[in-house]
C-alpha cells in the first residue's frame, strides 16, 4: 500500500521518520553548502500564464530540479537594481539587514526550524541568505572584505536557495516577537520573494490565487454568479438547521456595512459552516450589510507576493466601499488578510476619509483603533455584542464540542487580537482548553501552510513545520479530550484540518463563527436538533 | 616618548574620534533618510511608550522572554559594559571624583568604591565575553550562524578586557594623575604620553574596538531605537 503513496499525501511520511530531527547542522559553512530540492519540499513553479495575466515579466518554464532555470538576461541587475529600490524605500528594511547581531535568540523559534533541523530555517539565517547579497553590493565592509565580512557574490545557487527558503517561511512572524530588536524575518522573506518575482520565479499556490483575484475579484477565481449561488446554497443549508430563511444582501447599493471574507469560506469545508455562521449572525442582528462580487476576497496573496501585487488587489476593497456608498467596512475571519490592512491598507490605498470610523449599530461602540484603516475584524465586532449582552446564546448546543483555541498568527501578532476570540468563544462552548503556553497567544507556533505554502506538492515541509501545533493539539486532546480546535483564519481551516488529521487525529477544525452560529438563539424556526454541519447535536465527531 | 606609544597615545585616540562620531552620525542619518511608508505593528502591538522602549534597554524583556540563558549572559555582560564605560570616565577627568566628595565620599571610600563596582564589573566581564565567546563556538546552531565579524567583535572585546584587568588586579596600578594629565593633553591638542605598556596596550585594543564600532553590527545600540519604535508599534 505505502509504495503506492505519493509525495503529495500525508500518508507518504512515517510520523517516526518526520519526529527524528537532526538539529545538529550539516558539516561544512551554511554559505558554501549546495542546495538540493526533493519531491515533497518544493512548490510546483508559476506557470507562465499566471505571471502574464499580471502583465508581470520574466514569465518561462522552469522547474526547481532543472539545473538551469533559465534566468532573465541581466537577472543580477534586476535582482540589486529591485534591492536598492527596496532599501531606499523601506526604514524598516534597511535597520534589519544592519542590526542583527547573530545572536541566535530566533533560532529555534521558527516552526520551520523545529520541524526540519535545517539549519537555513532558523530566522536568523533565512535572513543571512538575503544579508549576505546586501553585505557584498551594498556596504563598504563587504564590498572590501567579502567572505570575510560575511558577504558573498550573486550567483544562480543563491536565487535557488532562495526560492527553496523563502518558500518554507510561513511570515508568521514568531521569531520577530522573541528577537531583542524585533527583527521580523517575514519581511526579508516578502522582499526575496518580490525579488524572485522579478526574474520570474515564484510559486503557482501563490500566483495563481494572485492572477484570479486580479481579474474575478478573489483566489478561486468565482464569477459573480459563482458566488451569488455559493452564498445561495449556504442560506439553503442554514435553513435546513434552523427553518429560517436568511436574506443574502449582494452589491446592495447604500448598505451601512460592507462585508469582505476570504472566498474560501464560501467554497469549501469547514470554512462554509462560518460562513453560515455569518449569515445567521447578521440576519438575527438586522444588519445593514452587503457582500461585493467585485470585493469578493478578504485574503491577499499580493502579500506573498509583492508590494505592488498585494495594493493592486487591495485597492477593490476601498473601491468597492466608495461605488457601494457605505460607512465602513467589517471582515472576516481571517489571518492574512488582517497583516494587510491592519499595516499597510492605511497608508497604501488610503486615507479612505469618505468612510466613518466603524461603529456599531447594535452597541454604538465607536471602534477608535480602526480610525484609519475604518476596518474591524469580525471577532472585535462579536466580542463587542456579547460584552454589551446583545446575543442569545445557547452553549448547550456546541456541548459535544472540546474546544482549543488556535491563535493565527496575523491576528495575534500584527493585530493583538488574542482576548477578542477568546471572550467569544468562552460564551458559545463551555468546554474550552489552552494548549501550552508557549504555543498560543503572541507565540503562537503557525499552521505550516500560510503565506502561500497550502499546496500538496510540498506536504512534506507543511507536515514537518505543523509538527510544533499539531504536537501541542495532541496534548490537550489527550489530556481534556479535547475533539475541535478553533480559529479565526481562512488559511488555517485548510492547513490544520491536514495537520491535526495527522499529528492529532480525532480533531477537527472549526471556525469561531461556525459556534457562534451554533449557539446562536434567533427568533423563530425550530428548535434545533443538529448543527451546521447537519450533525445530530451532541453527536459530534 | 616612544614613537608607536605616541602613535597609540597621541595619535590613534583623535582617529579613534572622528571615525567614531563620523561613522556612527552617518550610520543613524541613512537610517534616518530612507522612508517608512507603512506602519509595523508587533506584539505588543499597542506598546506605544518611551516607559516600554526605557524596560527593553534596560532589562532586554524579549530576550528573556525567548532565550534565559542567552538573557543571562548579555544582561549581565551590558551591565557590566555600563558600569565599566563609567567607571572609565574616572581615568579621564576628575569630575566624578569631585562629585562623590561633595556627597561626603572619602579617598578611602573612593578607593573602595572602585575596587568593588570596578572589580566586579572587570571580573563579570571577562567571564560573560567568554560566555558568549564558548557559546559561539559550542554551541552547534550557533557556531553555525557565526562568522567572521561575530568572533571578531567578542575577541577584540577580550583582549580590551584582559589588558583591562591585567592593571586592575595585577602588580602595577595605574596612576590616575598620570592618566588624567595625558587625556587633558589631548584636550588642548598638544598630546603628552608618558604612560605605562599595560596601559598603551588595553589602550591600543580599545581604540581598535571604538574603530570598529560603526562598520559593524555592534551599531545595534543605535539600532535598537530605531527598530522599538518602528516595529515594536511604539513611535515615543
Ligand atoms: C540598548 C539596547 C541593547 C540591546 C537590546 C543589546 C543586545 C545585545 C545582544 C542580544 C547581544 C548579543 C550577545 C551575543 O553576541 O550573543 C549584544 C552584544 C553586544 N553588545 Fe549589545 N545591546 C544593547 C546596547 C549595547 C550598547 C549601548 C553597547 C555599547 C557599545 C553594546 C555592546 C555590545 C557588545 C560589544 C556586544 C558583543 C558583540 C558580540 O557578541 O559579538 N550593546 N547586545
Ligand atoms: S534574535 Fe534578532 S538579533 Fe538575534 S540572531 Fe535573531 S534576528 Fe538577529
Ligand atoms: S516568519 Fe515564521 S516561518 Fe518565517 S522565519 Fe520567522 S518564525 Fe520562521
Amino acid at each position: 500500500m505505502a509504495a503506492q503513496r505519493k509525495p503529495d499525501q500525508p500518508e507518504f511520511y512515517e510520523r517516526s521518520t518526520l519526529e527524528r530531527v537532526e538539529y545538529a547542522p550539516p558539516p561544512g559553512a551554511w554559505l558554501r553548502n549546495p542546495v538540493t530540492f526533493h519531491a515533497g519540499e518544493f512548490l510546483h513553479p508559476a506557470k507562465p500564464k499566471n505571471l502574464e495575466a499580471l502583465g508581470l515579466p520574466s514569465a518561462h518554464a522552469w522547474s526547481p530540479l532543472d539545473e538551469d532555470w533559465q534566468l532573465p538576461e541581466g537577472w543580477q541587475k534586476i535582482v540589486l537594481d529591485g534591492l536598492r529600490e527596496r532599501l531606499e524605500g523601506s526604514r524598516t528594511l534597511r535597520l534589519m539587514m544592519d542590526t542583527c547581531v547573530r545572536c541566535g535568540a530566533c533560532a529555534e523559534k521558527c516552526p520551520f526550524f523545529i520541524g526540519s533541523g535545517d539549519p537555513k530555517n532558523m530566522p536568523v539565517l533565512r535572513a543571512e541568505l538575503l544579508r549576505s547579497i546586501y553585505r557584498k553590493y551594498f556596504t563598504t565592509s563587504g564590498r572590501i572584505l567579502g567572505e570575510l565580512a560575511g558577504a558573498r557574490e550573486l550567483t544562480p545557487q543563491v536565487i535557488k536557495e532562495w526560492f527553496k527558503y523563502f518558500f518554507q517561511c510561513t511570515e508568521c512572524r514568531r521569531c520577530a516577537v522573541f528577537c531583542p530588536y524585533g527583527i521580523d524575518t517575514a519581511e526579508f522573506t516578502m522582499l526575496g520573494r518580490d525579488l524572485l518575482l522579478r526574474l520570474g520565479i515564484s510559486a503557482n499556490w501563490v500566483m495563481e490565487p494572485v492572477a484570479n483575484c486580479y481579474r474575478t475579484g478573489n483566489h478561486l477565481g468565482i464569477q459573480p454568479q459563482g458566488i451569488k449561488d455559493s452564498l445561495e446554497f449556504l442560506a439553503d443549508e442554514l435553513e435546513e438547521v434552523t427553518g429560517i430563511r436568511v436574506e443574502v444582501p449582494i452589491n446592495r447599493q447604500g448598505a451601512e456595512i460592507l462585508f469582505v471574507t476570504p472566498s474560501g469560506d464560501l467554497m469549501a469545508d469547514p470554512g462554509t459552516y462560518t460562513a453560515m455562521g455569518y449569515l445567521a449572525l447578521f440576519h438575527e442582528l438586522g444588519l445593514d450589510y452587503t457582500f461585493s462580487t467585485y470585493a469578493s476576497e478578504g485574503g491577499n496573496f499580493g502579500l506573498f507576493a509583492s508590494p505592488e501585487l498585494m495594493k493592486r488587489l487591495n485597492a477593490k476593497i476601498y473601491a468597492e466601499a466608495r461605488r457601494l456608498g457605505v460607512k465602513w467596512i467589517l471582515g472576516g475571519e481571517c489571518g492574512h488578510m488582517w497583516r494587510v490592512v491592519h499595516q499597510y491598507m492605511d497608508t497604501m490605498n488610503g486615507p479612505a476619509d469618505f468612510l466613518e470610523v466603524p461603529t456599531s449599530p447594535i452597541t454604538g461602540t465607536r471602534f477608535e483603533h480602526a480610525r484609519g484603516t475604518k476596518m474591524i475584524h469580525i471577532a472585535e465586532f462579536t466580542a463587542d455584542l456579547i460584552a454589551h449582552g446583545r446575543l442569545k446564546l445557547d452553549p448547550a448546543r456546541n456541548a459535544g464540542v472540546i474546544a482549543t483555541f488556535h491563535d493565527s498568527c496575523n491576528p495575534a501578532r500584527a493585530m493583538g487580537l488574542l482576548e477578542e476570540p477568546r471572550a467569544v468563544l468562552r460564551e458559545v462552548c463551555r468546554n474550552f482548553h489552552e494548549m501550552a503556553a508557549d504555543t498560543i497567544r503572541e507565540r503562537t507556533l503557525c499552521c505550516g501552510g500560510g503565506a502561500g505554502l497550502g499546496a500538496d506538492e510540498n506536504m512534506e515541509v507543511r507536515l514537518r513545520a505543523g509538527m510544533g501545533r499539531g504536537k501541542a493539539v495532541a496534548q490537550v486532546r489527550d489530556a481534556h479530550g479535547v475533539n475541535t480546535l478553533v480559529t479565526i483564519c481562512a488559511i488555517d481551516r485548510a492547513t490544520l484540518t491536514t495537520v491535526c488529521d495527522y499529528w492529532a487525529p480525532g480533531v477537527r477544525v472549526a471556525g469561531l463563527h461556525e459556534l457562534v452560529g451554533n449557539a446562536l438563539v434567533m427568533k423563530g424556526g425550530k428548535p434545533r436538533t443538529h448543527n451546521l454541519r447537519q450533525e445530530p447535536i451532541g453527536g459530534e465527531a | 616618548m616612544g614613537n608607536s606609544a605616541f602613535l597609540v597615545g597621541g595619535v590613534l585616540p583623535y582617529l579613534a574620534a572622528v571615525v567614531f562620531v563620523v561613522g556612527v552620525v552617518y550610520r543613524l542619518l541613512t537610517w534616518r533618510r530612507v522612508p517608512q511608508p507603512a506602519s509595523m505593528t508587533l506584539y505588543p502591538t499597542q506598546g506605544a511608550s518611551w516607559g516600554a522602549l526605557v524596560k527593553e534597554a534596560l532589562f532586554f524583556p524579549s530576550l528573556f522572554r525567548g532565550d534565559k540563558t542567552l538573557w543571562i549572559f548579555a544582561w549581565s555582560f551590558h551591565v557590566a559594559l555600563a558600569l565599566a564605560f563609567i567607571g572609565h570616565l574616572r581615568v579621564a577627568t576628575g569630575v566624578i571624583d569631585r562629585g562623590l566628595a561633595a556627597v561626603g565620599l572619602g579617598a578611602a571610600g573612593m578607593a573602595m568604591l572602585s575596587a568593588v563596582a570596578g572589580g566586579f564589573a572587570g571580573v563579570v566581564l571577562i567571564a560573560t565575553v567568554l560566555l558568549l565567546l564558548g557559546r559561539r563556538m559550542l554551541v552547534a546552531r550557533v557556531r553555525e550562524i557565526s562568522k567572521t565579524p561575530d568572533f571578531l567583535a567578542l575577541l577584540l572585546l577580550v583582549a580590551v578586557i584582559t589588558t583591562g584587568d591585567l592593571m586592575r588586579f595585577g602588580a602595577s596600578h595605574v596612576d590616575l594623575a598620570a592618566t588624567r594629565a595625558w587625556a587633558a593633553s589631548l584636550l588642548t591638542l598638544s598630546p603628552a604620553v608618558s604612560l605605562p605598556p599595560t596601559f598603551l596596550l588595553h589602550l591600543f585594543f580599545a581604540q581598535l574596538l571604538v574603530l570598529y564600532i560603526a562598520f559593524s553590527k555592534l551599531m545595534h545600540f543605535g539600532g535598537f531605537f530605531f527598530t522599538f519604535s518602528l516595529i515594536k508599534g511604539s513611535q515615543p
